[in-house]
């Protein structure tokens, strides 16, 4: 048997989809709306999924205060509210589609030293929702 | 290697006079074609694993993923449920898959997943044909408390938090169970509903539902009922009570925020194949 903990995070943040390898007209055509000079936002969800033994102390793989405060100062403190293509350093290089930023999700927290970081799941509309487990030698299935 | 999974809502209008499918959306966010009046609601989930497309960072674009499924999918779900509803479930299922499987090259169709209420859901693994799996949503509300006592006051209070409240408080715990198996060729179900929710009631409701966990469910004696500890008593006793198909998964919503996932061995996150959710 094993055992996956998941918790659920959430944090707003506004992003634009514009790829600088490709002209004005190819963005419009590959990003639509996403493309809007403006930028636009999103309420985005964060699942986090992960494992270890189950400490007989506390019933726990691991504590969700740690998990909790861990997740505030990687991920949502430096997201929530902000506009990701300025404001995160990865962003400015990288587009912030969702997939793009589910793996950064993932970067920053792979080094949780409670328990071993699983995958990470990012919502990005009710009806959009990517996931990473990182890279190949670590492709997760369910 | 990433996943998307894209859900695509529409509605299968049935009764008399109801407008023709390729009318556009009342509401698109309700789903395309919209409901109306009396009719059948979906949601098909897509889900797509592969690397992404160095121009766009796009696994593939969601807008090809709407727009394949309501032009293939759609239509072929709308004639089965008119012409052919014998078909409706696993064979249905099935036939979308086919009708999709090279759909958004380079990228694999993983899973399709067909939720038949908010509660109920049937999906196929390309890797697990023609096993198919069979999701249900159960609720139970209970008490607890977080409580060591080999541990001080103090380190129960730091450990715990509020959960160490020594009167207890309770949850509303969702428990959605998943079993895997081959639909019977005759009733073209996984397993039977009803055989489930008997197993459901005689193993977890009636051991769990109103009670306080840490003195009432001898399953968890002398140990902290923390939701991971909960999942894998529910596993432990219903694993060996599905004889069709197997246990593939329990998940035990704690709360919206905080849940559990309880797999067997070679299956799940170790290994077994598929998508999440």
């Amino acid at each position: 048997m094993k055992l996956l903990l998941w918790r659920r995070y959430r944090f707003s943040a506004s992003h634009r989809l514009h790829s600088a390898q490709l002209s004005d007209e190819a963005n419009q055509r590959v990003y639509g709306k996403c493309n809007n000079p403006y930028g636009h936002g999103h309420n985005y969800f964060v699942e986090v999924g992960v494992s270890g033994p189950v400490d007989p102390a506390t019933g726990m793989i691991a504590n969700l205060v740690d998990l909790d405060a861990f997740v505030e100062r990687e991920v949502i403190e430096p997201f929530d509210h902000k506009y990701l293509n300025e404001e995160v350093a990865e962003f400015r290089e990288n587009v912030p589609t969702t997939e793009i930023v589910c793996m950064e999700i993932f970067n920053r927290l792979r080094n949780f030293p409670k328990a071993r970081l699983e995958r990470v799941r990012v919502e990005e509309t009710e009806r959009n929702s990517f996931e990473y487990a990182g890279p190949p030698e670590g492709v997760k299935h369910d | 290697m990433f996943r998307l999974t894209r859900e695509v809502r529409f509605a299968i209008n049935t009764a008399a006079g109801a407008p023709a499918p390729e009318r556009p959306p009342t509401n698109s966010y309700a789903g395309y074609p919209s409901l109306s009046g009396l009719g059948h609601y979906f949601t098909l989930a897509v889900t797509l694993a592969g690397d992404l497309d160095p121009d766009s960072h796009y696994l593939e674009n969601i807008k090809q993923i709407d727009q394949t499924v309501r032009h293939l999918a759609i239509p072929f779900f709308d004639k089965t449920i008119r012409h052919a509803p014998s078909r409706f479930g696993a064979p249905l299922l099935a036939e979308t898959f086919d009708l999709l499987k090279n759909a958004w090259p380079p990228a694999r169709l993983e899973r399709l997943k067909l939720s038949l209420s908010p509660f109920c859901s049937l999906s196929l693994h390309a890797t697990e044909r023609p096993m198919m799996r069979l999701s249900q949503k159960f609720e139970f509300a209970a008490s607890h408390r977080l409580h060591n006592p080999a541990l001080s006051d103090e380190q129960n209070r730091q450990t715990f938090g509020k959960c160490n409240n020594p009167h207890g408080h309770g949850h509303n715990y969702v428990l959605e169970v998943t079993v895997a198996g081959e639909p019977d060729p005759a009733t073209g179900m996984v397993l039977d509903l009803k055989e489930l929710k008997d197993i459901l009631q005689r193993e977890v409701t009636d051991r769990m539902d109103h009670r306080f966990l840490n003195y009432e469910v001898p399953e968890l004696a002398g140990q902290i009922p923390t939701c991971e500890n909960i999942a894998s008593v529910i596993w432990r006793l219903l694993e060996p009570k599905i004889t069709r198909g197997h246990l593939n998964r329990v998940r035990l919503y704690e709360t919206p925020d905080l849940f559990v996932d309880c797999y067997g061995k070679g299956n799940g996150a170790t290994g077994g194949s598929g998508a999440a959710r």
